[in-house]
């Protein structure tokens, strides 16, 4: 935490970016419409809730699950699909202005300029959901969550922001333009997110067409192993546990479904690893690679 | 001093610098000359470490800066064509910024940017917002910023591009200050009758390689012993051609537009004796002049874009 602190503090890139980005009013639109989506949908479904009690005189705890299921997927889908915008423009936009050229002058290391793009857009995106625990909170009132599962799902939104963010660096280092940066992380988002999803529904497909197919198991096999990388996938096990759901149609063993969460976290966090580490080798001016091949694209 | 020492660096296939030699004397004024595509970027930006070079290295009193990345960084200040600024930042707050690129933060970073806006003449815009600036001052607050860190060299590509006359007058005013100041300051540019103006030397490079570089005076000793002798003859044409070819220090001889362009390497007196040879020859001259020196005919001649039909040559 010391270190943590004081890296935030002795980063000039995370200051600047801190420092100038409460000057725009980008994040606070983002926070803003977050939490009206948050509100909005939450309202509407605790109105069923209610109307239903009001009709029948009873009350559907269990609702309250499915409707915690749905605040928290929410915002996860919301930030797949805006952080992007948010992200993308780390790296590329200061190539564009020509900064990072005099950057990689000063004393700063390309790994302390990813660092501080890094912690400024972590400490954004966390502060986008941080600000949605109060709609959540409402729902802790009528039970059914503990505090382990709090922390869990906290864990997975964790991992969920830093590999969504080494990705985007990632994006950012190896395109010239930020629209391009942008649009090649939209497109490892769905391959990741939902390409995932889609590969592992016509592996089971073919798997329940045919379950001796040495093919279809092979398929099968890969298909869930991509899976594990999928941190919405993770949060919807962890889910699904708060629920007492069986999702034994996921078609895996015991072992994978107890420890899915755990083995996500690993996986994500390696990955994630490696796109920061891989960032910081691009725009490393003394890099391997810039020996051997030059840079043009600085 | 600063010593290019045989620096090659290519892009794929195409070669931006090949076995680069120059010498750059401690505390000059520097301008680095060529054409397009002549290698002025990719020196510049291997001297500052933004890029690696194939071969070669670069020694600032004996430094390497290639070898050890920290050095370039201690001893460079780099001011891009590309200026780098931040819109979303004031004057002050992009002065300390980069101070703090440097490690130098709180009390030094405010008093270090303060006394270089002042340096600048910036210190009532400090507050301004930096799109809120025009280019001129856009390029001295960059100039500020490469000096945050007191560094001995300073080295800015183009710096008077997109400058209108006023600002490259305080531009040049500024340079000439920093470089009284002790500082080497080494600039590139296409425009020579700036660098010309400004810089107590110059380097011409061309296809990656140096042409010809030394202090200001040399080189248009230089230019001017370049330059040809127009010789206009009004009779015994092949007379006047025997006459120059039997002349030693009649380097290279063409034609042009009914002129004879003499290239001749001597002295004023050589100049007077072939005249003289002439005249004893019969042959009347109507016009004997060597064009003065100027750097653009210079380097427009050894960057070969000559169209004069050459006769005869020796070596040049």
């Amino acid at each position: 935490m010391k270190a943590l602190f004081l890296v935030m503090n002795i980063n000039p890139i995370y200051e600047r970016e801190h420092r100038v980005s409460t000057r725009s009013l980008r994040l606070s639109m983002a926070v803003l419409v977050f939490n009206f989506i948050a509100a909005a949908v939450t309202l509407i479904e605790m109105n069923e809730v209610v109307d239903y009690a009001r009709k029948t005189s009873s009350i559907d705890y269990t609702s309250f699950l499915k409707i915690f299921r749905i605040v928290v997927f929410v915002p996860a889908v919301l930030l797949v699909f805006v952080a992007p915008s948010f992200i993308s423009g780390a790296i590329s936009d200061e190539r564009q202005r020509g900064t990072l050229e005099i950057l990689l002058t000063t004393k700063m290391t390309a790994k302390s300029i990813v660092a501080g793009k890094f912690l400024s857009l972590f400490v954004s995106i966390m502060l986008i959901l941080v600000s949605q625990l109060p709609i959540m909170a409402i729902l802790f009132l009528y039970g059914g969550i503990t505090v382990i599962d709090i922390i869990k799902l906290s864990i997975n939104f964790f991992i969920f922001v830093v590999l969504l963010i080494s990705m985007g660096i990632f994006c950012s280092t190896i395109a010239r333009k930020t629209s391009v940066a942008t649009a090649l992380l939209y497109l490892a988002v769905l391959v990741l997110f939902f390409g995932s999803l889609v590969v592992y529904f016509l592996a089971a497909n073919s798997f329940n067409m045919n379950e001796n197919n040495f093919f279809s198991i092979i398929f099968i096999k890969i298909s869930k192993f991509i899976l594990l990388f999928n941190p919405l996938v993770s949060m919807d096990f962890l889910l699904s546990k708060i629920m007492g759901e069986d999702s034994s149609d996921v078609l895996v063993s015991l072992f994978w479904y107890n420890n899915w969460f755990y083995i996500n976290i690993v996986l994500d966090l390696a990955l994630s690893v490696i796109f920061l580490a891989l960032s910081v080798v691009k725009i490393k001016p003394h890099g391997k690679t810039w020996r051997k091949y030059g840079n043009s694209n600085l | 001093m600063l010593e290019i020492k045989n620096v090659s660096k290519s892009y794929g296939r195409h070669t931006a610098l090949s076995n680069l030699c120059l010498n750059i004397p401690e505390g000059a004024l520097y301008g680095l000359v060529g054409p397009n595509g002549a290698g002025k970027t990719t020196a510049i930006k291997i001297i500052s470490g933004i890029i690696y070079p194939d071969k070669g290295d670069i020694l600032f009193n004996n430094i390497s800066l290639v070898k050890e990345e920290k050095n370039s960084k201690e001893i460079v200040g780099y001011v891009p064509d590309v200026l780098g600024i931040y819109d979303d930042m004031t004057v002050f707050e992009y002065m300390t910024f980069f101070a703090s690129t440097y490690g130098l933060t709180g009390y030094i970073a405010r008093k270090k940017a303060e006394i270089l806006l002042e340096q600048v003449g910036m210190t009532d815009k400090r507050d301004f917002y930096l799109n809120e600036l025009s280019r001129g001052m856009q390029q001295k607050l960059c100039v500020a910023r490469a000096l945050i860190h007191d560094p001995a060299l300073i080295i800015m590509d183009e710096p008077a591009s997109g400058l209108d006359p006023r600002a490259r007058y305080e531009l040049k005013e500024l340079l000439q200050e920093l470089n009284a100041g002790g500082k080497t300051v080494l600039l590139s540019s296409h425009i020579l009758s700036e660098v010309s103006e400004i810089c107590t030397d110059i380097g011409i490079i061309e296809g990656g390689r140096k042409i010809i570089s030394g202090s200001v005076e040399e080189i248009l000793d230089k230019v001017e012993g370049a330059n040809p002798i127009k010789v206009k003859v009004l009779n015994n044409e092949n007379l006047a051609l025997e006459v120059f070819k039997n002349n030693k220090k009649v380097r290279i001889l063409s034609v042009d537009n009914g002129y004879f362009m003499v290239y001749f390497e001597g002295k004023k007196l050589d100049e007077a004796k072939l005249l003289e040879d002439l005249i004893q020859n019969n042959i009347l001259v109507s016009e004997f002049i060597r064009e003065p020196g100027s750097l653009e005919s210079f380097f427009i001649k050894v960057t070969n874009h000559s169209n004069e039909s050459v006769i005869f040559s020796n070596e040049y």
